[in-house]
């Protein structure tokens, strides 16, 4: 049987544009009264995850976003670099009214349709919350698999074989039955060149609209302020008030220097195999060893 | 009923309390004293024994331990629905977890489950005039910053991006009250099961996610004394990094280079051999165990040494490999 993958992309304002604070709550428009949408990489990411599953596994790829006119051009780019259709989840103010509802939205579509894999960025290229896969996940009660940097389909058992990467370079390799929720990290996948040609053929081509309504759920969380990005500070480790001046500036101006009493006989000086031996026991007592 | 900061620990492999928990307490604590409330560290693994001594001694009012076996790290799913179970049989206030990647998948699917908002990512977190909770968090690639209000009262579910508020030291001692929970987790085995884990291997990873770092200096004087410290990494599965020095000599190409105009470093472990210890190299390392070679007795990098030892690292480093690796063949042969 056919995999049915939905892909989802969001026509995000392109951050090269300059971009003002308006309203009150405040929110983020374009200067150009022309504003750009782009998708942004993570989206692309996931976009080309769909499409490597169509041409190693058949599958049939679908991409999906959801907001106002600004989504045409965005499921356009989608069609050019080979997705099967488009669905254009319409309506005014859809794009103000939460992740949580974006995930409700496409949750309801994905129902109707029977899809088997959705498939989404690990973060938008504006809000960045990376909440939307984790959402959708929930709503639709279906297993998440985050951060995936590589998807295959094992055609006996019907499961997904991911590699996940984490932390320090860690990596997990994982099985999953379908349907499932797949967040890509773009790590993974480097989006296909969409030529010119192919984006005027796609342009040709329909995308279904459906339209539907956006509703805020009142939540008590407000956004009271945009501003500038503007640097926090930063706590650092404080020598003790009990120390001296002189021991106080040495603790600040040695940055290795560990706060906590220094090690007995920590300067050591004997034979090699001794200082080797030292070496050794002081890993054993940390834990290296 | 007092405001209260919950706090899920992270643990690592070895068990020990993350970087980004500490930073999630001391910014816990900061916002907990200033709406008069208390923090509370929920430890969730299979053993969280090392971990509850550790957190013991930062400044929190109470502990939670989880446990469970199938409560091991990365296992995103069981913690979910341990943690929702849980949550929904406590006071209400902050649900505070670190933005790695099992952080960035719990956040919002913790807060759909116990019907909270969520704000992810965050890169400050303070009390606010109106007896609300600030969070500022950064959008668009980070030219813009998001401030957010919730007032006291209900459940919200942040998310602290790791490195950017710090590390605060406890200013206060505090006995924390430890409490056992005991999940109810099903026999039934996770939906997503786990083929295989693969550390990360140390020759490749970024030098400030490496947790062990042997570096080299000016005092490796020619290209087999540099294989040296590339071997006594392999057998510490440690990175290899080195001083400006180093990678002016060829050594170590820039990527590898750690010091006020390279990478800046926070491994566990730093092995520096035949580095002197100038300001604009320490300046890139904030190490918690640095042991130090140098023949040198006046070198300044013995002060900033938890252990240092005088000696040629032509003759140290060969015999440190050898040793370790006898060691972790004993280690190995004793495992079965």
């Amino acid at each position: 049987m056919r995999l049915r993958a939905l892909v989802c992309v969001k026509a995000a304002l392109d951050p090269i544009q300059p971009l003002r604070v308006v309203g009150s709550p405040p929110e983020f428009q374009a200067a150009d009264p022309q504003p750009i949408f782009t998708i942004g990489p993570a989206d692309d990411a996931a976009l080309e995850a769909a499409l490597s599953l169509k041409e190693n596994f058949g599958a049939q790829v679908t991409a999906l976003s959801l907001g106002g006119p600004e989504c045409e051009n965005v499921l356009h780019q989608c069609l050019a670099a080979g997705c099967d259709d488009a669905i254009h989840l319409s309506g005014d103010g859809l794009a103000h009214s939460g992740t949580w509802n974006a995930a409700e939205c496409v949750a309801a579509e994905v129902s109707r349709r029977a899809y088997d894999l959705v498939l989404c960025g690990d973060a938008s290229l504006d809000d960045a919350s990376g909440a939307f896969g984790p959402f959708l996940s929930e709503r639709l009660g279906w297993p998440l698999v985050f951060s995936a940097v590589e998807v295959s389909l094992n055609e006996q058992s019907g499961q997904l074989t991911l590699l996940r990467l984490l932390e320090h370079g860690d990596r997990q390799r994982v099985a999953c039955p379908l349907p499932a929720v797949v967040s890509i990290n773009p790590l993974g996948f480097l989006p296909r060149y969409r030529s010119v040609l192919r984006i005027e053929d796609a342009e040709a081509r329909p995308i279904e609209r459906v339209p539907i309504a956006g509703e805020s759920v009142e939540s008590g969380l407000q956004v009271i302020e945009i501003g500038p990005a503007r640097r926090r500070p930063r706590r650092m480790a404080v020598p003790g008030a009990g120390l001296s001046a002189a021991q106080r500036m040495q603790q600040m101006m040695g940055r290795g220097e560990s706060l906590k009493p220094a090690v007995k006989d920590k300067l050591f000086e004997g034979s090699v195999e001794a200082a080797v031996e030292r070496i050794v026991q002081y890993l054993q007592e940390q834990g290296f060893l | 009923m007092p405001f209260c900061v919950w706090v899920i620990s992270e643990g690592d492999a070895r068990r020990r309390v993350g970087d980004c928990t500490l930073e999630a307490l001391g910014e816990g604590r900061a916002l907990a004293d200033g709406l008069a409330g208390r923090v509370h560290a929920v430890l969730v693994g299979a053993d969280v024994s090392a971990q509850c001594e550790q957190v013991k001694k930062q400044d929190v009012d109470a502990i939670y331990r989880l446990e469970h076996p199938l409560l091991t790290h990365h296992r995103a799913e069981v913690w979910l629905a341990v943690l929702a179970g849980f949550f929904t049989r406590q006071s209400p206030g902050l649900i505070l977890v670190s933005a790695t990647t099992l952080g960035r998948e719990l956040a919002p699917r913790l807060a759909a489950r116990l019907r909270s908002p969520v704000v992810t990512d965050c890169v400050w977190i303070k009390p606010g005039p109106a007896r609300d909770i600030r969070l500022v968090r950064a959008s668009h690639g980070g030219q813009f910053q998001v401030t957010y209000s919730f007032p006291v009262g209900g459940r919200l579910v942040a998310s602290l991006r790791p490195g950017v508020v710090g590390i605060a030291l406890p200013t206060r001692s505090r006995v924390p009250e430890i409490l056992s929970w005991q999940p109810g987790i099903s026999d039934e085995q996770p939906v997503i099961r786990e083929i295989s884990f693969m550390p990360g291997d140390p020759h490749s990873i970024s030098l400030n996610e490496a947790e062990r770092i042997v570096a080299g200096g000016r005092g490796v004087k020619d290209r087999a004394a540099w294989e040296t410290i590339e071997d006594v990494a392999d057998a510490l599965e440690a990175a290899v990094g080195g001083s400006r020095a180093a990678m002016d000599l060829g050594y170590i190409p820039r990527s590898r280079m750690i010091g006020q105009t390279g990478s800046s470093v926070k491994p566990r472990l730093y092995l520096a051999a035949g580095i002197s210890g100038v300001t604009h190299h320490l300046a890139g390392v904030e190490a918690e165990h640095l042991i130090a070679i140098n023949t040198d007795r006046s070198a300044s990098i013995f002060r900033s040494a938890a252990l240092g030892i005088v000696g040629d690292l032509r003759q140290v480093l060969p015999r440190l490999a050898d040793k370790i690796r006898a060691l972790r063949g004993k280690e190995k042969a004793r495992t079965p």
